[in-house]
């Protein structure tokens, strides 16, 4: 096997596999940083340099690679400094790193950020070079049912995501899986519009994208106005720090060895992907801190988890793609499309027929992320500057970069005027204590659960018990009602002794 | 600092998941779990649940809410957005950006001398770096001799 | 000062840099030209605009100038057909990508109003032939195996797809039971998902009994043996699909396949149909296409001008026939 990955690594090393991990890497970044616009985009528009150079096919692979990673990173630098995600799984790095920004801290988030997507990631590419043609067998044993039950797992950390009122953040999950049964429903015949109101545009139900700068970004705008106070002497953070400590490492590593483990399990299913994880990974280690953590108000580790979860996700969501050929997530279905246009068939006999290509990239994914953290940590103290720009300039161009990025993902101006109500539905949310995370969570698994639950009862023609039928069901239940129950006996036993 | 706050929200959450539940209803299809209308019925019961369980158990917050002249900008803000996405295809990009950024920057209270000369600035290099650049077409409109 | 003269600077450069764009000049050769994908990056529209027209038109030197790609998604491309029809009718400098889902679309009233007779339709330059496959150790060996099952217990054989409930996937399937004489078309349970590649898994995991797709999606597992394919859904054998028997062969004469073409607008004049339909013809008949062809899985299919315009009505009064049966349509 090392053998293989040292082959893999002559391929990555080769001159112009080097160049384009740098570009791709690049390029990503400076891309995934404009709101709305992720690693799909990004793929997608340079996706014609591919086919103009004619690049090979273990190449591409090796660029788009480097443009997720880039793109990924991209986005947590808009999630932390303008509180704007690019990608709903970047909604969680919001929580703690925007608060770090606006104390001062931007330099040690953004330099935190990168620490953790590089280990994260780093670490998870040795699971995926050692486990990747074991764990297809479990994305493959996972069906409608194992997928739903999940789901509902993934549900529990809304645990760790309310602010005073548990009610309030799973009314919010909940408004977010309704406001996902929007549009026309493909399981059922001829597509029965549901909740359009007449209105055609809606048929193709709420893209998540406009709900998250709707939420985010206008309703950041929003809540700004709200307080704005007239003086010349608008408040400028002073940027107390720059740099990461040791301890401070130090302190989040186990968080991020765990969120690792967590984003890479779920990564490896088809459609999870890395929303679950970071919400996963957030909620556990906001679990493990317990009060002594400034979790919700600026702590590096809620920025460390999210972000490690993230990126070990992204790697495990290679295997399906290289070892089954199914795409676990919609990059990745672009991906997959470039590599079938390129000639390319993913699929169980790529390992043994094109060991090349498999190896190349595991060993690519080493050079990203060195790539990214060396491309990265510098820009660091730059970037952090972009908060003392003045605010009459910052604030226009935020809100004018996301509404030209809402524009153009599918060039709709219905989808601007959305936007602008959820920008109304967000801020009213924040004034009123309702947390905005589960709001995006429930819209990400709506889809997914609704779909689920009704596959799974179409095979068992409306029988219950396929949802507790497979060992896998079996124990994801355990796991759900552990996470549920494990926090209530502690604080029990506590009481207890006092 | 009171508890009633919450019981409006919680009222108005209540609202919003029965109107849901009855659309949900008025769906035109059987009443089974496979089917399109099961799984919305649950998610408006278990919405409703919720509104009764936050009147039943509120909480203590603060809500303050804007008034006077931040209001009136928030207003003129929506209105700005709203306007420019009515005319943004038959007026073009460049022009109602241009507009747009200047009323957010005059919102804000930006120095006015610089507010022409940066709003254009910014909509031609939006429009440069994503429909040139990076192939994202934004209307021409009006400007479409360009 | 210094500053103001960069600003300067940078403002000629972008308006020096924006006048630099393609427009229609009225020479033999049109340039400036663009397709409209009428879904996101990545799908099978995508690559028929991003290959065969805007990659190989350039580089066949059939247009001047690159090709534009533009991808509005929407509606399962309903948006991008009104789009076309409403405010581009007239636009020699425009081509779409189409499919077989857009003629089961319009045939199933999905565009609402808008007819085939509402655009021009060009040509197709390659099939992507239906399968139906199974899993390794699935008990079924012939495609009549899987039809008795069906005739006799339906709820023993689930079937996936990656078509939605109605689509096209699923009416390939119901062609076939239509043709085996099940009457009770709704009785067969068909589970859809959202790629082909995820609903293979379900056969390869043994939960769903067949699946029913496209050539293209089953290449990768049925190299590694994974899957068998029960029947292929053309007139002759596919070769990337090794000794696979044709439906046909098997006395089940359903020929369905997911098609690659172009249509235009409907306003445009004869002269710029007449380049749009030599410029396909072009393209189908090079070794690019005949290389690309065969990488992606698709059939060799062509079909220009009038005989593909027949061919296309054809196509949407067959689906329209099952679809009023199954009562997705009235």
């Amino acid at each position: 096997m090392f053998e293989l990955l040292l082959n893999g690594f002559s391929v990555a090393l080769s001159g112009l596999n080097i160049v384009l991990v740098f570009i791709g890497c690049f390029l990503g970044t400076v891309i995934g940083m404009l709101p709305g616009i992720g690693p799909i985009n990004a793929i997608a528009i340079l996706f014609p340099i591919v086919l103009q150079f004619e690049l090979p096919p273990s190449s591409a692979l090796i660029f788009f690679g480097g443009i997720f990673y880039g793109s990924q990173y991209g986005n947590s630098i808009s999630s932390i400094l303008l509180n704007v995600p690019g990608t709903s799984s970047a909604a969680v790095t919001c929580i703690d790193g925007n608060p770090l920004a606006k104390q001062g801290k931007a330099g040690p988030a953004l330099a935190m950020s990168a620490v953790a997507s590089f280990s994260g990631g780093t670490l998870s590419i040795f699971m995926l070079i050692f486990f990747a043609p074991y764990l297809s067998k479990l994305a493959i044993d996972f069906g409608p049912a194992e997928y739903f039950v999940l789901m509902v797992c993934a549900f529990t950390a809304l645990t760790g995501f309310s602010q005073g009122s548990f009610i309030k953040a799973m009314f919010s999950a909940f408004l977010g899986l309704a406001i996902a049964t929007v549009g026309i429903d493909e399981l059922s015949f001829g597509g029965m519009r549901r909740f359009t109101f007449g209105i055609r545009e809606l048929g193709d139900g709420i893209d998540f994208i406009v709900v998250v700068i709707g939420v985010f970004a206008v309703g950041e705008l929003m809540l700004f106005l709200s307080d704005f106070a007239s003086d010349k002497s608008q408040k400028i953070v002073p940027l107390n720090k720059v740099l990461l400590s040791f301890k401070e490492i130090k302190e989040s590593a186990a968080g991020i060895l765990r969120s690792c483990v967590t984003g890479f399990l779920v990564g490896v299913l088809p459609g999870a992907g890395a929303t679950i994880a970071s919400f996963l990974a957030y909620n556990t280690e906001k679990k493990l801190a317990g009060s002594k953590g400034k979790f919700g108000r600026g702590d590096l580790r809620g920025v460390a988890a999210p972000e490690s979860a993230n990126n070990s996700s992204a790697v495990g969501s290679f295997i399906p793609l290289l070892v089954l050929g199914v795409p676990g997530s919609e990059t990745t279905a672009v991906m997959l499309a470039a590599l079938i246009t390129l000639g390319v068939t993913p699929g169980p006999t790529m390992l043994v027929d094109q060991p090349d290509m498999f190896w190349g990239v595991a060993a690519s994914m080493f050079l990203g992320n060195l790539v990214l953290i060396i491309l990265n940590l510098p820009m660091v103290r730059v970037l952090a500057k972009i908060l003392l720009v003045p605010r009459w300039i910052l604030m226009p161009l935020i809100a004018m970069l996301s509404i030209v990025g809402v524009y153009v993902i599918n060039g709709s101006e219905f989808d601007l005027i959305l936007m602008l109500i959820f920008g109304v539905v967000g801020f009213i949310m924040r004034k009123t204590g309702f947390p905005l995370a589960p709001l995006v969570l429930g819209l990400v698994l709506g889809g997914l659960i609704e779909v689920n639950f009704r596959r799974a009862l179409t095979y068992s023609y409306g029988d219950y018990s396929t949802f507790y039928e497979s060992p896998i069901s079996i124990g994801l239940w355990v796991i759900t009602f552990a996470s549920l129950l494990v926090p209530l006996i502690f604080r029990f036993i506590k009481k207890q002794r006092q | 600092m009171n508890l009633l706050s919450d019981r409006k929200y919680a009222l108005a959450m209540l609202i919003l998941s029965m109107v849901y539940c009855v659309s949900a209803i008025l769906l035109d299809a059987d009443f089974n779990p496979v089917n399109e209308k099961y799984y919305p019925f649950i998610l408006s019961m278990i919405m409703i649940l919720l509104s009764m369980a936050l009147m039943v158990w509120p909480t203590r917050h603060t809500t303050s809410w804007p008034g006077g002249r931040n209001l009136q900008k928030i207003g003129l803000v929506l209105c700005a957005i709203l306007v420019y996405s009515l005319v943004l295809h038959t007026v073009g990009f460049l022009i109602s950006a241009s507009v747009l950024m200047g009323i957010c920057m005059w919102v804000f209270e930006a120095d006015k001398k610089w507010i022409v000369l940066t709003s254009v600035i910014c909509s031609v290099s939006f429009y440069i770096i994503f429909d040139r650049l990076l192939g994202l077409t934004l209307p021409a409109g009006l400007m479409n001799f360009f | 000062m210094k500053k103001l003269s960069v600003c300067v600077f940078i403002v000629f450069s972008m308006i020096s840099f924006v006048m630099i764009t393609p427009t229609w000049s009225g020479q033999k050769k049109p340039s400036g030209c663009e397709c409209l994908a009428p879904a996101g990056a990545g799908g099978g529209w995508d690559f028929t605009c991003r290959v065969p027209a805007a990659q190989l038109m350039q580089k066949l030197d059939l247009i001047d100038g690159a090709m534009k790609v533009v991808n509005m998604s929407g509606s399962g491309g309903g948006k991008a057909f009104a789009h076309v029809v409403t405010s581009r009718n007239t636009d020699e400098s425009l081509i779409v990508a189409a499919s077989a889902a857009t003629a089961t679309r319009l045939a199933q009233k999905v565009y609402g109003d808008y007819k085939a007779d509402d655009v021009r339709w060009v040509g197709a330059l390659g099939m992507d032939y239906g399968v139906v496959v199974v899993g390794k150790d699935a008990p079924y060996k012939t495609l009549d195996d899987l039809v008795n099952q069906l005739k006799s217990d339906p709820r023993k054989a689930p079937i996936v797809g990656a078509s939605s409930v109605g689509g096209w996937d699923h009416i390939k399937m119901l062609l076939v039971a239509k043709e085996a004489g099940i009457k009770n078309l709704r009785s067969i349970n068909y589970i859809p998902f959202d790629n082909g590649g995820k609903a293979l898994l379900e056969v390869v995991s043994g939960r769903a009994a067949a699946f029913t797709g496209d050539t293209s999606e089953i290449i990768g597992q049925l190299n590694a043996g994974e899957v068998r394919v029960l029947a292929v859904l053309s007139d002759n054998p596919v070769p990337a699909l090794g000794d696979a028997k044709t439906a046909k062969s098997q006395g089940y004469n359903v020929i369905g396949g997911n098609w690659r073409a172009f249509y235009a607008p409907a306003g445009i004049s004869d002269d710029a149909y007449g380049f749009w339909v030599s410029a396909v013809k072009a393209v189908a008949g090079s070794p690019e296409w005949t290389e690309l062809r065969e990488k992606n899985g698709l059939a060799e299919f062509t079909s220009f001008g009038k005989d593909f315009d027949t061919f296309v009505r054809k196509q949407i009064e067959n689906v329209a026939s099952i679809s009023r049966e199954l009562n997705i349509i009235k």
